[in-house]
């Protein structure tokens, strides 16, 4: 049947919350990371991988670079020999 | 030991498992059309008579009927009220849902005319606002031509406001439809009563002889009945299944007093969330004796007449009341304005999904109507139809 029927398609009424006891989303002391802090390592969180890839390059940043302290200087670097 | 069967919570009940679905429900169910009451002798003017509804399948709408005779002494009159008026409120609750329909006689069967196209009153030649004997109303009358308002003869028949009545017995014979659901077709609105925790009932409240008369003496002799039509819940496949019921059908009569010359700006009442206005009408009785008379909707009584909500959106507005009564003739082939004076705004006789009302988007919604002159004892007669989700509660 090709009609759709439901009640909002046949009169506009918009369907409310079916279950008035489930809380909504939207209530107050609702918070923006749904999950918790615990959420934000979360390897279904791309802000994870993403927070890997910047500590590889700068790790490798770190592994090449050079420190002075006073008249000494020390370098190293993993293709120096 | 049987195992538990499962239950779902629906239209507010717990009831044994079925699944919502409208195509499967529509292509198997069987309409049935039974009384829910025989013909029974109504308490009396001013009492009042209430049955319960049979516990089966979902129940789209009910016919009451009723017969008898009134017998008038020499030289009675009706009032404005008779013949629909006889009663004052049809009144309909379920699931704890209370009054999902509370109005009276004459707005029934206004609505009855609304939502059914193929009803009309013109051509049913009926007596109105004369008196006995005098030349018959052919339209607005919301009479069938199966109906009797009160006949002695063809020259001597009851109706509102008629006058001279003689001392003789008048045959009765009405009729309403109370619409459960707000659609005969696709049921939405529809009463799930297929379980024993549904509690139907429908109380109907008669008005009182000094509301009915406006002189003389009427002695009523009259029954009423009540038949109901209901759709089974197939069984498809191994599940009971239902359409969508996530909606009640509401239809609420309300009066408005103090009204005065110029703008008059009434409140719908009970607005909110969840909640979408399919009709709103009304008319206005005036009068130095109760219950008035319908005051006809033309130029010379009424100036605007419009819907409003906020501070001042305006969405509709007639300039005049003639226009107004165009429009209403246009829509139900059936000038309202005419002996019952109503006028009607509507947003679901064209198409309810694109015109109805959000109640929940339009605060203080609430209609205008401008009085030329300020009426004795003024008061508005007003009714909304709405349907509400079924959470939301009555």
């Amino acid at each position: 049947m090709p009609m759709d029927l439901s009640t909002y398609a046949l009169t506009g009424l918009a369907p409310v919350e079916p279950d008035y006891r489930r809380a909504s989303p939207i209530e107050a002391g609702a918070v923006a990371i749904p999950d918790g802090l615990r959420g934000l390592v979360s390897p279904h969180n791309p802000l994870f991988w993403f927070g890997g890839v910047l500590a590889v390059t700068f790790g490798l940043v770190g592994v090449s670079g050079s420190v002075r302290v006073g008249k000494a200087k020390a370098s190293a670097g993993i293709d120096k020999t | 030991m049987p195992a538990a069967q499962p239950t779902v919570v629906l239209q507010g009940v717990e009831t044994p498992n079925v699944s919502v679905a409208p195509d499967d429900f529509f292509k198997y169910t069987r309409r049935l059309r039974y009384p829910m009451r025989s013909l029974s002798a109504f308490s009396g003017f001013g009492s009042s008579d209430s049955v319960s509804l049979r516990q089966t399948g979902v129940v789209s709408k009910l016919f009451v009927r009723v017969r008898g005779t009134i017998t008038a002494t020499a030289g009675a009159a009706t009032s404005s009220l008779w013949p629909y008026g006889l009663v004052r409120a049809f009144r309909v609750s379920a699931n704890g849902q209370s009054n999902l329909i509370n109005a009276n006689g004459i707005q029934v069967k206004m609505v009855n005319l609304m939502s059914n196209p193929a009803f009309s009153s013109k051509g049913v030649a009926r007596a109105g606002s004369q008196a006995v004997g005098a030349a018959s109303q052919t339209s607005g009358t919301l009479g069938q031509a199966s109906e009797d308002w009160g006949t002695v003869s063809a020259t001597n028949q009851m109706g509102p406001s008629v006058t001279g009545l003689t001392a003789a017995s008048y045959t009765v014979d009405l009729v309403w439809e109370i619409p459960i659901s707000f659609d005969d077709k696709t049921l939405v609105g529809a009463i799930y009563a297929q379980t024993n925790a549904t509690q139907l009932t429908v109380d109907i409240d008669w008005e009182t002889h000094a509301n009915l008369a406006a002189a003389g003496t009427l002695t009523p002799n009259l029954s009423y009945s009540v038949w109901g039509e209901v759709f089974s819940i197939p069984n498809v496949s191994g599940r009971y299944v239902v359409p969508d019921l996530s909606a009640f059908h509401s239809l609420i009569g309300w009066r408005q007093s103090g009204l005065n010359a110029g703008d008059n700006e009434v409140l719908l009442p009970g607005t909110g969330v969840g909640r979408q206005l399919m009709r709103v009408f009304g008319q206005v009785y005036t009068g130095a004796s109760a219950p008035g008379t319908p005051l006809a909707v033309n130029d010379t009584n009424y100036g605007q007449i419009g819907w409003r909500y906020g501070g001042n959106d305006t969405p509709e507005f007639a300039q005049n009341a003639q226009q107004l009564r165009a429009v209403n003739e246009w829509d139900y082939n059936d000038d309202i304005a005419r002996l019952w004076g109503f006028w009607a705004y509507d947003f679901a006789t064209a198409w309810a999904f694109r015109d109805s009302v959000d109640q929940g988007s339009t605060t203080d919604l609430r209609v205008v109507f401008n009085l030329a002159a300020a009426p004795t004892n003024g008061v508005a007669s007003l009714v909304q139809e709405t349907l509400f989700a079924a959470p939301v509660g009555a």
